[in-house]
């Protein structure tokens, strides 16, 4: 079995966590390559910290079996000590410096004090890493956080909204550092509420919704089940009732709020609908075709489903 | 697992963990040491109420640590809250977390800790009974009375047992303290408890319920802190006091490593 799965860091079939009468997690099934960037995503309440604090040993779990780095699920002994984990955002002791923060995990698991130094360098709080962590804007202990989680150099790094409060410089950091760490056969397992970031970086993607999973694959493929859309605005905003007569003929098209009317299609029905519309006396003052997007597939996928 | 003592030491080394209970120490040993031999008396006045602290007394074996044995109870209760505190700001700060990922052996983990906290344990009564007889010494040398004996065999026999007495007594104070925290999950609520249990409930339970003053733990403990009484002799109390330690505390930590870890 673990030789079938050498190229998966995690394996995980069925597994479920029920609160009560409340299936949290109900029979998630999680596959992470070796080397992959997967983004966890799902509405609040969905069940991805749960299912991430069983993969963690924070949390028992009710049903449910596979494997992690190679080892049982059981095995936290055995595979723990090669996963990196910042969940729930970052927690550290606020009266400690960044760096004394370190050396309590460095300490903890029998490394050298040197390794607290190297991540602080990493994640580029070498300049302030004796400063309290109470000082730390959240951005800042964010990459505390991260810091941590890469104390152990770890084969799986598991990471739950991780560029949470980072200013876009800092979001770029990340994503390249994140994506470095794939490209070294890190396994990377991200969550976030931020999509259009999740698209960027993400390899895969697991779409959970009430517990279960919604999809699980690449990210090209969730957002190959979606359309273009061909977007046009009208140069006269009193035109927009007739540009959306004239867009029928190609599909149910939508005003929308921003004076553009909208519908699904390629280059083709653009170019068709930019022909009709001279034709008819409606000059457009833009028109382009809006490529599918993981927010817009995640939605679809997801929506009425929210609480 | 020593590297979880010395995880354990980074925060213990924080100024509201080492400058402020130790300060506190030093400042209650202090007074309790010098204000009771600058009011020492030869001989007792027949008119006086109080019971009056005698010379002979300090200058014998053991008056270099009567102060300490005096103030121990405080000094327990400083060290019950460094213990409750060190386990429930885990919890508080969410740092459980950082640990339990990195250490999945749950009991383990938690005993180590408190090995750490007990090491702790042992720096403030060092600490304890070194500024009690030092400036037991000093203020002695100053009303002129010998301090000869303190430093005989037997005076530093005294010394030497008052450490390990005290030792344990502290510890166990506090490991009550790291109980209720592991259970509790908050530092004011153990900490209240724990505090209002030894200080308040137990003298009401003995006041109002015969017998049970043999029984409750604080009492129990405050004779191992002498060396055993009348209550109870030393190895008697320990027992008895190890046996309420597993129980309560081998049902905390069997909740501890079951029981879900989320904020």
């Amino acid at each position: 079995m673990e030789a079938a799965n050498a190229n998966l860091a995690v394996d995980l079939t069925g597994l479920s966590k029920v609160y009560g009468t409340r299936r949290v997690v109900d029979s998630l099934d999680l596959n992470i390559r070796r080397g992959s960037i997967c983004g966890l995503v799902g509405p609040n309440g969905a069940g991805k910290t749960t299912a991430i604090r069983m993969v963690l040993g924070l949390i028992g779990r009710d049903e449910g079996d596979g494997l992690v780095l190679g080892h049982q699920l059981d095995d936290r002994i055995g595979y723990l000590p090669k996963v990196g984990a910042l969940i729930e955002g970052p927690a550290f002791t606020p009266s400690l410096s960044a760096r004394k923060n370190l050396l309590v995990l460095t300490r903890l698991i029998g490394l050298e004090d040197t390794r607290a130094d190297e991540v602080l360098q990493q994640v580029g709080l070498g300049d302030r890493m004796t400063d309290k962590a109470k000082t730390y804007s959240l951005g800042m202990r964010q990459r505390l956080g991260i810091a941590a989680a890469l104390l152990t150099s770890p084969e799986l790094l598991v990471l739950d909204e991780p560029t949470n409060g980072l200013d876009p410089a800092g979001i770029r950091e990340i994503r390249d550092l994140l994506r470095a760490l794939a490209d070294s056969g890190v396994a990377v397992l991200v969550s976030s509420h931020l999509l259009g970031e999740l698209q960027a970086i993400c390899d895969d993607i697991v779409v959970i919704d009430n517990g279960k999973v919604g999809y699980s694959g690449s990210v090209q493929g969730i957002i190959a089940g979606q359309s273009s859309q061909v977007v046009a605005r009208p140069a006269d905003p009193g035109q927009l009732q007739a540009l959306q007569s004239l867009a029928q003929r190609f599909g149910t098209a939508t005003v929308y709020d921003n004076g553009t009317v909208g519908f699904d299609g390629e280059q083709d029905q653009a170019a068709e609908l930019n022909k009709a519309a001279f034709e008819a006396g409606i000059l457009l003052s833009g028109l382009g075709i809006v490529r599918p997007t993981l927010e817009q597939a995640f939605f679809a996928m997801t929506e009425g489903d929210d609480q | 697992m020593i590297g979880v003592i010395r995880s354990e030491w980074v925060k213990l080394r924080r100024p509201a963990y080492l400058w402020v209970p130790f300060g506190l120490t030093i400042a209650f040993t202090l007074l309790f040491t010098i204000v009771p031999i600058l009011s020492a008396v030869r001989v007792p006045d027949p008119k006086s109420r109080r019971e009056p602290i005698l010379v002979s007394d300090l200058t014998d074996s053991h008056g270099a640590v009567l102060s300490v044995n005096a103030v121990y109870g405080l000094i327990a209760m400083i060290a019950l809250v460094i213990f409750a505190a060190a386990v429930a700001t885990e919890y508080s700060n969410g740092t459980i977390r950082n640990l339990l990922i990195r250490e999945p052996r749950r009991v383990r983990l938690m005993l180590f800790r408190w090995l750490g906290l007990i090491s702790w344990a042992a720096l403030l009564v060092f600490v304890f009974v070194v500024v009690g007889v030092v400036s037991g010494l000093v203020t002695m040398g100053t009303q002129g009375y010998s301090t000869s004996e303190w430093f005989g065999s037997s005076g530093l026999q005294h010394i030497g047992s008052t450490f390990i007495y005290l030792w344990l007594a502290l510890s166990l104070f506090a490991t009550f303290g790291s109980i209720l925290a592991l259970l509790l999950k908050s530092s004011v609520a153990s900490i209240g408890i724990g505090i209002a249990w030894f200080l308040i409930v137990e003298n009401l339970l003995g006041a109002l319920v015969s017998g049970t003053n043999d029984w409750l733990p604080g009492n129990i403990i405050t004779s191992v802190a002498h060396g055993g009484d009348d209550a109870h002799g030393f190895w008697d109390g320990l027992a008895l006091i190890a046996g309420y330690i597993a129980v309560l505390g081998g049902a905390s930590l069997a909740l501890f490593s079951r029981n879900d870890v989320s904020s």
